[in-house]
């Protein structure tokens, strides 16, 4: 059963979406049983995975993956262009290891969260367990197509989800969301058949080249086919750029409107201000993270020498997402988009630790992408409990909460003061790291210029003004709340809430106080994936 | 050869047609079945048997028949596959007003002029055969007998003989220039290029090629659903093919002003398809400009004819999108009343599965998976590439570009089907499906989501014929 178990993870939620066709419409206890068990049993299933998972499996990238299924899947004749070849492959590595466990984690608190759910429940559920099973693939496929398939699953429940269960401008929000992210798989479609057109193997029984979809072999230049468009030695142009270049522009570019990065980012403000409290949680604690993982997994594995050259590029534009992120969160009124211009701002950092391209900066922007998860997830429930009591959430209508709420407000610091990066929680170890992947790289080759560092810890400044600001507006003072009749609603946690909470409380204390739980079982990961790109990193 | 020889040579090669012989005879027994007055009931029957009967009569050969003037290839025999099955799958269609025994014979001529045109080899054996749709297109067009049929058919009509006496005219310069009507006998020269200008134009004219579309939309429109439907099809992808059998003697000698002509105006179709369709609130409307970017994405592929294979899949999963599509809008016509996006507000509450039905057939014709609708592009776009690699020509690149780009901004409207049905206030419009229709809904819809997972099964389907 081992051998299959990524399946299972994969497959479970779906498994438990196609059980809800047997439920009626009315027996909402019963379809949110079946939501819960296939969600618990997908986390317990992910945690048997990182117990049998060997930290220093293989020794190159390529040759790192375990718990590998393949099987072909798709294999058909297209005349004189050769055979389609599609493989149903699946995989996992330190990078991809913890995301699967969180993915995993965050489905069951979301499915916890919607449990006071009223309206349409059964196609509520099956579409989060259908967005829990593309998630959950995105992160697990080895095979382009596979993941592009996953890539693409995710939007059309998101549409839905957000555009049937959401606030008032709900209609907008999704189609936004839709369109945007939409043009960004687009753009990662074009070089996914380019890369299929130029990765190839001879078949030596007839002579002819079989090309395939295997991400393995288009990280591995020795697939190129000599003379095809994307292999190194390609003539091809496009307004003077090699096609390399181009290629992996336009991948950055796909996978960054999903991550997001500035300019690309006006969706998700109003994404995840529209969306309900679990889908906002899902939205920003794994939807921003499968960008994130695009780019180390696909991006960057497959094109090294050009992201190499570009690394500063990149990193700057991390500084930008970090600093005008911040900015704009400091200006908002409206909690919730506060917290989503904070996710900006957050992921910023993944990027200036991909551009440092050292084992510390690309340690650092995996883990800040697993503790955002824990954090904006745990962020987007505080907001959920204000909306839920009195459908308000703008900050200048409260203050004082802490003396009224005690619990509520308990909670609110801790993960405030994890967001902002406090020593001891989880925010302060991803920051760390990648600070420094970015100021060794500074000191040790100038690959990035200090202002680079310096911008982030900048950064973190504005993070820490607009959460304690927040905090002292909100929180602090005189208890006083802006209508008469929220006064009887203000209540503290109830039991469920509590139940949401503590988990990502005791994550966001763990990765804090004793990162090296992650940090062990991802650390040869990164080494191999920086080892991957450094070994290609002299240019041509 | 002399005459008497040539007389037994056709009158041996009736076998390979014998697709066409079915149905000209089963067409005429129709007629005739018709004035006796029979019940609507069974003539319908009878029409699907002789359908029946054109798809297994297929002929599975590969050669120059009646001295020469017909081809059989795989690509006819594609056609004589799939086009009788598209126009059974029209007979599933909600019957409405409109249906007399005149109309099952209307359609069965139109299929017929479709497989001859993709049989010819001969410019005046394509232009008959054109004809023969077109006449027969006019009729069905105004088929409901009402006020906004009329003037599509007249406009269709008005357009329509444009357009033949223009191809006629380019007909008579290829003639002048080769003094022979045979495609294969052509080779470069001003006239001959002059004449293929003017053929073509007529010829797109037909398949509503931009920017000789204009009479398509309103056509769509007026006609009724079903008719709609077919037309989206069967002429269309006949025309398609005839265009293969035409490029396959021409592209080498014009090469590359052709190929680089026919890009441009495949670009051009499919902006000016996605663009129209992004403002309109007509259903129908919209979709006709769907269509119009459908023949944008396949033209470019007709110059080679080693696409064929790319062809094939993209042309069943076009046909079974479009059925479904146009049967899903048919479906919430009530007595053929003019569709507007409005008309399906809010039913996603009461028809939950019809709303997912909706999305299967959106997201396929935009090209999303799990559809077969994604598979279709997939090959499609994986073959620009093929080109432009091999070429280094921006005129593909650009085609590749725009593509894409017009996938995406195609989202929003066909999304729009969906989201009315599910984001906008119920305005309490009455939806009545009988069991077969939404059998026949669901059927297409898994079909479609099967061919996402199982592409491969359409090499079954008229398989390659092997010489």
């Amino acid at each position: 059963m081992s051998s299959y178990i990524l399946s299972l993870i994969i497959w479970m939620p779906l498994l438990g979406a196609f059980t809800l066709f047997f439920f009626s419409e009315f027996q909402t206890t019963g379809i949110k049983i079946v939501a819960l068990a296939s969600s618990l049993i997908q986390f317990l299933l992910s945690i048997w995975l990182v117990l049998g998972f060997d930290p220093n499996y293989g020794d190159h990238l390529l040759t790192s993956f375990q718990f590998v299924e393949k099987f072909s899947w798709i294999s058909m004749s297209l005349g004189s262009f050769g055979r389609f070849n599609i493989d149903y492959h699946l995989g996992v590595d330190g990078l991809s290891l913890w995301l699967v466990v969180l993915s995993a984690l965050i489905t069951v608190l979301g499915v916890i969260a919607s449990w006071n759910l009223k309206q349409q429940v059964r196609s509520y559920f099956m579409l989060y367990l259908l967005l829990s099973t593309s998630i959950v693939g995105c992160f697990l496929a080895l095979d382009f197509f596979l993941f592009y398939l996953f890539f693409e699953l995710v939007l059309l429940p998101i549409f839905f989800l957000i555009g049937l269960w959401g606030g008032p401008r709900r209609s907008y929000a999704s189609i936004k969301f839709f369109i945007y992210t939409l043009v960004g798989s687009l753009l990662i479609l074009i070089v996914m058949i380019a890369l299929y057109l130029s990765v190839g193997v001879e078949d030596p029984s007839s002579q002819t080249i079989v090309h395939s979809f295997n991400l393995l072999h288009m990280m591995d230049t020795n697939y190129f086919i000599q003379g095809s468009s994307l292999a190194k030695d390609s003539l091809l142009r496009f307004m003077g750029m090699p096609l390399r270049a181009v290629a992996f522009f336009t991948l950055f570019l796909g996978f960054a409107i999903k991550l997001p990065i500035v300019p690309f980012h006006t969706w998700l403000p109003d994404a995840h201000v529209e969306a309900s409290t679990p889908i906002s949680v899902i939205l920003a604690a794994l939807l921003l993270k499968l960008g994130g993982y695009g780019l180390y997994r696909i991006a960057f594995s497959i094109f090294p020498d050009v992201a190499f050259n570009f690394g500063y590029f990149i990193a700057a534009g991390g500084v930008l997402a970090i600093i005008y992120g911040g900015l704009n969160a400091m200006a908002q009124n409206d909690l919730k988009r506060m917290i989503a211009y904070s996710s900006i701002s957050h992921m910023g950092f993944v990027l200036v630790g991909l551009g440092s391209f050292t084992v510390e900066g690309a340690t650092g922007g995996v883990f800040q992408m697993i503790a955002h998860g824990f954090i904006s997830a745990a962020l987007f429930l505080i907001v959920g409990v204000l909306y839920d009591r009195i459908q308000n959430r703008r900050i200048e209508n409260f203050s004082g909460l802490a003396s009224k709420l005690p619990g509520y407000s308990f909670v609110v610091m801790i993960v405030f003061f994890a967001s902002l990066g406090l020593p001891g929680l989880a925010g302060f170890v991803g920051e760390l790291l990648v600070l420094m992947g970015a100021f060794n790289v500074s000191a040790i080759d100038g690959m990035l210029p200090s202002w680079i560092g310096i911008g982030a810890v900048m950064g973190m400044l504005i993070t820490a003004a607009y959460y304690l600001w927040t905090i002292q507006r909100m929180f602090l003072g005189k208890y006083w709340v802006r209508q008469q009749s929220w006064q009887s609603k203000m209540k503290d946690l109830e039991m469920r809430e509590w139940l949401i909470f503590t988990p990502l409380i005791l994550g966001i204390f763990v990765l804090g106080i004793y990162p090296k739980v992650i940090l062990d079982t991802m650390n040869h990961s990164i080494e191999l994936f920086i080892a991957h790109v450094g070994n290609l990193k002299i240019k041509p | 050869m002399n005459i008497s020889e040539q007389l037994i040579e056709i009158q041996e090669h009736f076998e390979v047609i014998s697709s066409e012989m079915i149905l000209i005879i089963g067409s005429i027994i129709l007629l005739i079945l018709g004035i006796l007055k029979i019940h609507l009931f069974w003539i319908k029957r009878f029409a699907a048997v002789v359908l029946l009967g054109s798809f297994l009569f297929a002929q599975e050969v590969q050669d120059l028949f009646f001295t020469e003037t017909i081809i059989r290839d795989d690509l006819s025999y594609l056609m004589t596959q799939l086009l009788p099955l598209v126009t059974l799958g029209i007979f599933c269609f909600k019957e409405q007003r409109h249906q007399s025994y005149e109309f099952y014979f209307l359609l069965m001529s139109v299929l017929l002029g479709s497989l001859f045109m993709v049989g010819s080899n001969n410019l005046l054996l394509l232009y008959l055969a054109i004809e023969l749709t077109s006449y027969a297109s006019y009729l069905l067009t105004g088929f409901d007998f009402k006020e906004k049929g009329s003037e599509a058919a007249m406009k269709y009509l008005l357009f329509g003989g444009v357009s033949s006496a223009v191809m006629l005219f380019g007909i008579s310069l290829l003639y002048g220039a080769y003094n022979s009507f045979y495609f294969n006998t052509m080779e470069f020269s001003v006239l001959g290029a002059t004449g293929l200008l003017f053929f073509l134009s007529g010829l797109f004219f037909k398949t509503a090629i931009a920017p000789f579309h204009i009479w398509l939309p309103a056509t769509y429109q007026g006609a009724p659903t079903d008719v709609a439907s077919f037309f989206s099809i069967v002429p269309k992808t006949a025309g398609f093919a005839a265009l293969y059998h035409i490029f396959k003697w021409t592209n080498e000698l014009f090469n590359p002003f052709l190929e680089h002509l026919i890009l441009l105006l495949a670009i051009l179709t499919i902006l000016w398809g996605t663009l129209s369709a992004l403002r309109q609130t007509n259903v129908k409307r919209m979709l006709s400009y769907g269509v119009m970017a459908h023949s944008g994405f396949i033209l470019p592929f007709c110059l080679h004819m080693e696409t064929y294979s790319l062809f094939k899949y993209y042309v069943i999963i076009y046909a079974v999108m479009n059925i479904l599509a146009f049967l899903f809008v048919q479906l919430h016509e009530n007595d053929g009343d003019d569709l507007s996006l409005s008309a399906f507000s809010g039913l996603g509450i009461k028809f939950p599965f019809l709303g997912g039905i909706s999305v299967v057939w959106a997201i396929a014709l935009v090209g999303l998976p799990p559809t077969g609708g994604f598979m279709a592009k997939l090959f499609l776009f994986s073959t620009a590439w093929h080109y432009y690699e091999s070429m280094d020509s921006l005129f593909w690149l650009t085609f590749i570009v725009v593509g894409i780009l017009s996938s995406a901004a195609s989202l929003y409207f066909y999304l729009r089907v969906p989201y009315f049905y599910f984001f906008k206030k119920d305005q309490g419009k009455k939806v009545h499906i009988n069991k077969m229709h939404f059998a026949i809904m669901i059927l297409l819809a898994f079909t479609l989501i099967f061919l996402f997972i199982q592409p491969n099964i359409l090499d079954r389907f008229a398989p390659i014929i092997n010489p």
